[in-house]
């Protein structure tokens, strides 16, 4: 802590300080006469929408507040989530009368009005002072007395209390920012348990998964790795006994088969699991390959600019793998179209297909499943799809 | 030889099948889960049932319970199971009643086709067969096989829960046929199992021994 007191820091915070001053005059110009006109409109209806505007207005000086708090101090602020709301653009209008982030903005916004002037003259003072009375006890070290020596005292205290008062001050406002602009007590409940929802689902969704692959080995390789042993066992049995060779190489034959087929199988169940080709190549070539096998004709548009972390990049060719196999049992489509767009910010993947739609993922558990999977990575699922306008399903995860 | 094969896998049905027949066997049915093998069993009285562990529809021990079960209406009924994995209790359970005609191997024990016929005949016949694998995990359990017993009675002993003849006994040992004898008699008279006339002091012998 004292290395950072000490550090650049210092500058840093007195900055976010002194910049109090004029945050407090611009939020003082602004919002007072802003509100005060919405409230004298209030009798004419126009005043409640202009009220609403004034508060949005709130909320972006929040914004401006938590990006001065990053941009000086370096400390970020997560913004306070936004409510669900839908209808009308008049209606979301009206909604953010009701919205807590915009209130509790303008609780943050009142306060560093009123504070900022005096966090202003507290970080002038811290900054002043000690130049000062260094300054005058080495113009005045003649008159060495009583005064003089009590000021270069009180400069030397200041110069070391300075950093500690200027780290107080902004960490006392970091706070306060982080409850009135960051996600309430609330928010961040919901979300725990939002999170807590999804990581049942996927860790349910992980052992189900478990149990398929037991028992696709089970039915697939095992038991063909099986009648081959039995097979070949025969055989040996067959020779030992003297009999016919042409026999033996039929049975022979049988367990080559079986044994072909068996790595056939153990093949499509590793691609399963994981295709090398991800790895490999990445979603572009991993998706062509996946698309070369659809029996629907694809339009495959992939652009990643910046290569996804493994598991999102795994998620999404899985999710592009089981959008194109409901495509081709469900949609009765001509044509599929996939988009996939990855930068540094988020992965966005589209597959709209031209079929029959009426796809809804309360009624089948595979549309289900893949909404949890990517709720497990913070990502979200939109499926439109009408009877009769075919089916689009977008899906956004964020880095 | 009449067989009825209880398996979930057509495939490895459809082997079984191959095998049996190559050994001069009939397979009079084939069915796929356990209710079905009750039936089928009423409707053909097969020789031997050969009964896969895992069936439909919970795909756990299916098969142990629906033999089991056939074994109480049917002392009579003679029954192979096959299981993936090695599960003393399971064993255990279907040697309970005391009398012959029960097996119990490791699936991959079918592909060493002479011992897997050598274990349907012996079945068939009255006899047990216990998978060595099944065996040996018994005797890790009781890390001091009945105190009483010498080591060689004892790899006497563990031949026998396998199922072998005194013969085939005599011939994995390396020791004559007498002494083979010797010690399965000195086993009876230290676990007191008297002779009978039904003589299912062998299976007997074994059920002590699982008991422990």
């Amino acid at each position: 802590m004292i290395r950072s007191v000490y550090s650049l820091d210092f500058g840093r915070r007195l900055a976010y300080l002194l910049l109090g001053l004029p945050a407090s005059v611009l939020w003082t110009a602004v919002f007072p006469a802003a509100f005060g006109l919405a409230f004298g409109l209030a009798f004419v209806l126009i005043g409640i929408p202009l009220f609403a505007l004034v508060l949005i207005g709130v909320r972006m000086a929040g914004d401006a507040e938590r990006w001065l708090l990053l941009e000086t101090v370096g400390e970020r602020v997560e913004p306070a989530p936004r409510a669900e709301s839908s209808g009308s653009s008049w209606r979301r209008l009206l909604e953010e009368l009701r919205d807590p982030r915009n209130w509790r903005a303008l609780a943050f916004v009142v306060l560093r009005s009123l504070t900022g002037p005096f966090v202003f003259a507290a970080a002038l003072i811290v900054v002043v002072y000690p130049l000062w009375a260094l300054s005058s006890a080495a113009w005045g070290w003649w008159v060495f007395g009583l005064q003089t020596v009590s000021i270069i005292v009180s400069g030397v205290l200041a110069l070391l209390l300075g950093p500690w008062i200027a780290w107080a001050f902004t960490e006392s406002h970091l706070s306060v920012a982080r409850a009135l602009l960051g996600p309430s007590t609330m928010q961040l409940t919901e979300r725990a348990d939002v999170v807590q929802q999804t990581r049942d689902r996927s860790i349910e969704a992980a052992a189900a998964e478990r149990r398929r692959i037991e028992r696709d080995l089970h039915d697939g390789a095992q038991a063909r790795l099986s009648t081959v042993a039995l097979d070949l066992g025969r055989a040996k049995r067959r020779i030992d006994q003297g009999g016919d060779p042409d026999e033996v190489r039929a049975i022979i034959d049988t367990a080559h088969e079986d044994a072909k087929a068996a790595i056939v199988e153990l093949r499509d169940l590793a691609r399963g699991i994981h295709p090398p080709v991800l790895t490999d190549r990445g979603l572009v070539g991993a998706l062509d390959e996946i698309v070369a096998r659809s029996p629907i004709p694809v339009h495959l548009d992939v652009r990643v600019d910046v290569r996804p972390p493994a598991h999102v990049e795994s998620a999404a060719y899985f999710a592009v793998s089981e959008l194109l196999t409901n495509a081709t049992r469900h949609s009765r489509a001509a044509t599929v179209w996939v988009t996939v767009r990855a930068n540094d910010r988020e992965l966005v993947i589209d597959v709209s297909d031209d079929g029959v739609g009426g796809a809804d993922p309360a009624i089948g558990s595979g549309l289900r499943g893949l909404e949890d999977r990517v709720a497990a990575l913070d990502g979200t699922m939109t499926v439109t799809s009408l009877l009769g306008e075919g089916t689009s399903v977008l899906i956004e995860v964020p880095r | 030889m009449r067989v009825l094969v209880v398996e979930d896998s057509v495939l490895l049905r459809a082997g079984l099948g191959r095998l049996l027949e190559d050994e001069g066997m009939t397979m009079v049915a084939e069915v796929g889960d356990a209710s079905s093998f009750l039936s089928a069993w009423e409707a053909h009285r097969p020789d031997l049932s050969i009964v896969d562990v895992r069936m439909p529809p919970t795909h756990t021990d299916e098969g142990i319970r629906a033999s089991v079960e056939l074994r109480s209406a049917h002392r009579d009924a003679k029954i192979l199971v096959l299981s993936q994995y090695v599960e003393v209790s399971y064993a255990s359970e279907l040697l309970a009643d005391g009398s012959g005609g029960v097996g119990y191997l490791l699936k991959e024990r079918i592909a060493d086709v002479g011992e897997f016929v050598d274990a349907v005949h012996r079945v068939a016949g009255g006899g047990t067969a216990l998978d060595p694998e099944v065996v040996q995990a018994l005797f890790a359990r009781n890390r001091d096989p009945i105190d009483a017993l010498t080591v060689r009675e004892g790899e006497v002993l563990e031949r026998m829960a396998q199922g072998l003849t005194n013969t085939a006994i005599a011939e994995t040992l390396g020791v004559g046929l007498g002494a083979v004898e010797k010690h399965t008699s000195s086993i009876f008279v230290k676990l007191g199992l008297e002779p009978s006339p039904s003589d299912h002091r062998r299976v007997l012998a074994v059920l002590r021994f699982l008991d422990r």
